[in-house]
């Protein structure tokens, strides 16, 4: 009941015509950079970050999510139309949306998603709204030893789910929990690795590391990609699907809607793993398998359904735990401390009107993005034809000025420049960095939790295994530590397999 | 552009820098007080982390690569936009934002999007004045000059 009275008070605040209005922006700007490829939710959020500065944190923080679950929408209509994913967690629904929109089917696809994506996203705040509070009522309860390895074992999630080889994704969690090193030691107040530099005695910037990592080297990498490809265009009267779609695609989107909640509390890459676990759920259960890759609705309808259930869900840890579960909830963190919020267990005590302000605007921003993204999705489409060009510089633009912005700082553009460089050459050669940015999130109160529970217990390091709490931090750890080890064992026995192989040897010849 | 880049030989260089990156870490982690095993002290973890660094770079290094088809890197337009982006950050507190926006985005009109020069030259102005429309009048940004 009292949840009820804290979601109608989150209704007064969202419903505000200042509050509806950074809600429908945030929206907006989220199918926008969800529909043009280069441009993902991360580099969205980053880009509108400077917008925020001048207005309240309640405010501010709707319009954030506004793009970061915004982009999953719009995510969608380039796969569909053009078969080219808008953003990572699309990837999936090029397959059948581009042979539905092939075989004329593209309202009906487009529908599809935009049904599904409306449903998964808002039994995902449902979700959050319920699960939220409980979580941290209970993580108050936390001390500094269970935290620090409840924030070792996000990063071996992290490390579990990440694209590409397991050992470079641990080089990056190292070189970002080093990066987080760089500045004032919090607990003797000791300078590291600034090298005289005062601007770096609080750390690195975040903003311009975030923005070089991701939106600086995905620029670098488009102008290698040429994107010449007609997009199919559907009309008004051709967006409803027939009955038979719909009934295929009933129960897809219910189960998307579970599979993305629940892979969103996990740290990672979980909205992109969530669309393909639950394509590949649907697949098996299919009666006709063998539809899937020739146009079947239950292969967008699912998909698309668990990543948009996934958005309310990742919120869960960055809210409750402090803990960005993905880059894009990173920026929102940023956002937070800008503002003054420190999100974390006493968030929903300390900021009630942030919190529930927020809830209550995703439930209208699920509304907002149906309306904007089912009709006209046409105009969004129009926008693929401004030549990357002339987008590019423009992106850059805002990125130096949102950069800059932060510390009012000349370095912060330079460390932009040189971390998207770096970024660029790193993916060039199949490392991730979403791991690197999460570490140096994180780094600071990894090393903090550390310490500063080895002093409670002077010196000893039984503290980590003591409390309830830790004891099951620590079973989740060796959990995933174990199967850690079985899927490498498993993998360099595919590999050893197909060295000894004589096809492949005979391939290679 | 570079062309023709050998995998193997990518991955060795970024293998090898960790690998630096790592001694370097370590080098200045045993200047700071490093505290005991018990109570460790500011140069506890960066040495740790150094350590662990070093050998997954090792380890990097006699990792067999992903691919084998070469890999071309640096297009002439990410080059280019490197550039425009590094003098922007020169010019940008020596001769004020807004100037240094409307050079800025002149020259990649002109570069990346193959404009006229005079049409690149009227786009950046009026890029640069929005800009400050936007961000110093309506947004009260601090910027460099404003």
């Amino acid at each position: 009941m009292q949840t009820v009275e804290y979601l109608l008070h989150g209704f007064a605040i969202a419903l505000t015509w200042k509050n509806l209005f950074f809600c429908l922006v945030g929206c907006l700007w989220g199918t926008i950079v969800g529909v043009l490829p280069g441009v993902g939710p991360l580099a969205g959020m980053a880009l509108l970050l400077p917008l925020t500065y001048k207005l309240d944190p309640t405010g501010a923080i709707i319009m954030l999510a506004g793009i970061f679950y915004g982009a999953m929408y719009g995510g969608s209509t380039t796969s569909i139309l053009m078969r080219m994913p808008g953003e990572a967690a699309s990837v999936i629904t090029c397959i059948d949306g581009y042979e539905m929109a092939r075989k004329g089917r593209a309202g009906p696809a487009l529908f599809l998603a935009g049904a599904g994506s409306f449903v998964g996203g808002t039994l995902s705040v449902l979700g959050l709204m319920l699960f939220a509070p409980v979580l941290a009522d209970a993580m108050l309860r936390v001390g500094p030893a269970a935290e620090f390895i409840l924030m070792v074992f996000a990063l071996l999630v992290v490390s579990f789910v990440a694209v590409g080889s397991r050992l470079k994704v641990v080089a990056m969690i190292v070189v970002g929990l080093l990066l987080a090193t760089i500045g004032i030691d919090s607990l003797t107040g000791w300078t590291r690795f600034t090298f005289g530099a005062l601007e770096l005695s609080d750390g690195l910037n975040f903003v311009a590391l975030s923005i070089g990592l991701f939106g600086v080297s995905e620029i670098l990498l488009s102008f290698e990609e040429s994107l010449k490809v007609k997009p199919i265009k559907p009309t008004l009267r051709q967006l409803l699907p027939s009955k038979e779609e719909l009934r295929q695609s009933r129960w897809p989107i219910a189960r998307g809607s579970v599979i993305g909640f629940i892979f969103g509390i996990f740290p990672g890459v979980s909205h992109i793993v969530s669309t393909f676990v639950s394509y590949a759920v649907e697949k098996r259960l299919s009666k006709h398998p063998e539809e899937f890759g020739h146009g079947a609705p239950a292969g967008v309808a699912g998909p698309e359904t668990a990543n948009n259930a996934t958005t309310g869900s990742s919120l869960i840890p960055l809210l409750v735990l402090g803990i960005p579960a993905i880059p894009s909830t990173a920026i929102l963190l940023s956002a937070f401390l800008i503002h003054g919020v420190q999100p974390g267990p006493q968030l929903i005590t300390e900021h009630p009107e942030v919190f529930w302000g927020l809830i209550a605007s995703m439930y209208i921003g699920n509304v907002i993005l149906v309306a904007l993204n089912v009709p006209l999705v046409g105009i969004f489409v129009n926008l693929l034809r401004i030549p990357f060009g002339y987008l590019a510089p423009i992106i850059l633009l805002i990125s130096i000025i949102g950069v800059y912005s932060v510390n009012s700082n000349i370095l912060d553009v330079w460390i932009m420049l040189g971390a998207g460089v770096v970024g660029y050459l790193l993916r060039k050669f199949g490392y991730d960095v979403a791991p690197l940015l999460l570490a140096l999130v994180l780094g600071d109160r990894i090393e903090t939790n550390f310490r500063r529970s080895l002093t409670i217990s002077d010196g000893d390091y039984t503290i980590f295994m003591q409390g309830s709490a830790a004891r099951v931090f620590i079973c989740a750890l060796a959990l995933v530590l174990i199967l850690q080890g079985i899927a490498m064992a498993a993998g360099y026995g595919k590999r050893a397999a197909a060295a000894r192989s004589p096809t492949k040897a005979g391939n290679q010849k | 552009m570079l062309k023709n880049i050998n995998p193997r030989a990518g991955e060795l260089c970024i293998a090898a820098v960790l690998l630096a990156l790592a001694g370097f870490v370590i080098f200045e982690g045993t200047k700071m007080p490093i505290g005991t095993w018990a109570l460790p002290g500011p140069g506890y973890f960066p040495i740790a982390l150094g350590i662990i660094l070093a050998v997954v770079s090792v380890a990097l290094l006699f990792r067999r690569p992903d691919g084998e088809q070469p890999v071309e890197l640096f297009h002439t337009d990410g080059l280019m936009t490197i550039a425009a982006v590094a003098i922007a950050a020169l010019l940008f507190e020596r001769i004020g934002a807004i100037p240094a926006f409307a050079i800025f985005l002149s020259a990649l009109f002109y570069l990346l999007g193959r404009a006229r020069w005079w049409s690149a030259l009227a786009m950046g102005i009026a890029g640069a004045g929005l800009t400050w429309l936007l961000f110093v009048y309506l947004l009260q940004l601090q910027l460099p000059g404003y």
